[in-house]
């Protein structure tokens, strides 16, 4: 696993702290609902609702972005701090896949919201969190 | 992989946006490629330089969002259009498959970054696009 640098971190922070966590997980998940219809599977209960400002999208989003920013405050921690919702996600039965999925997703929304401020090294600064909380959300899977 | 008639007008009309552009997008995807993903840099020994502001970068993004552009008015005859760039990757540059999903997921960000719209519908469309482009350069390499 990477371990970033206290620069990295700041820099990851700084991208977090510049949009809206709900309202950009939202958007984030309806872009995956979209682009790759298969991350619905489990969100039968939405009944075909997939829109950033649908209730079930808004619920789910909330849930995720406080993950975030959780991850975001303990970047370095994040394998140990999200051990309990790895087992989770194994339980409710979430292809590991998706995590990647949803972390392209996010990518596209933070290019919207920065437009070119979302320079290459932000890009790769970004990615990289999103890979590890992806690698944090797997890492109980057995 | 089948392109529905909503998807071809989405990919036609971003084929027209990003024509006019290709310089400044394809430089701009290669940097986020090369940063994102240094493994990218192995097929380019030869250069000297991997960002959007080094000729050869440039070069290089023009010659490959040209023949996207170019791709995007041949939809419905893909596999014979992309046949001599197919052959040419699986007996000649032997560009590990694995590279165009990741450069594909940079044109998105780029595209995301640069152009007043990628909405998921459009996201999705140059996805699906993108799969078709990929599954047919991969067609013949073994």
């Amino acid at each position: 696993m990477v371990h970033l640098t206290k620069e990295a971190i700041e820099q990851i922070e700084g991208i977090w702290k510049g949009v809206p966590h709900v309202d950009i997980t939202a958007h984030a998940l309806e872009r995956v609902f979209e682009v790759f219809p298969w991350t619905t599977r489990l969100f039968k209960s939405f009944h075909g609702h997939f829109k950033a400002n649908d209730n079930g999208v808004q619920e789910h989003a909330k849930k995720v972005a406080h993950a975030l920013d959780l991850a975001v405050k303990d970047i370095n921690g994040i394998n140990h701090n999200f051990e309990k919702l790895s087992i989770k996600h194994q339980q409710l039965g979430v292809d590991t896949h998706n995590f990647k999925l949803l972390g392209q997703a996010f990518l596209v929304q933070l290019a919207i919201a920065y437009k070119t401020e979302f320079t290459p090294q932000k890009h790769k600064l970004a990615l990289e969190f999103f890979k590890m909380v992806a690698a944090g959300l797997s890492n109980e899977y057995h | 992989m089948v392109l529905s008639d909503l998807n071809k007008k989405v990919i036609g009309n971003l084929g027209k946006k990003i024509k006019p552009q290709v310089k400044l997008l394809g430089a701009d995807a290669l940097e986020r490629l090369f940063t994102c993903h240094p493994q990218a840099k192995s097929y380019f020994t030869n250069f000297s330089g991997f960002t959007a502001k080094d000729k050869q970068v440039q070069d290089h993004g023009v010659l490959v969002l040209d023949a996207l552009v170019e791709a995007t008015n041949h939809l419905d005859n893909l596999p014979h259009h992309l046949e001599d760039l197919a052959k040419k990757h699986g007996t000649n540059l032997l560009v590990d498959p694995h590279n165009f999903a990741l450069f594909s997921d940079c044109i998105a960000v780029t595209l995301a970054a640069h152009l007043s719209e990628f909405c998921p519908t459009t996201h999705c469309a140059f996805d699906k696009f993108l799969e078709e482009v990929i599954h047919q350069l991969n067609s013949q390499y073994r």
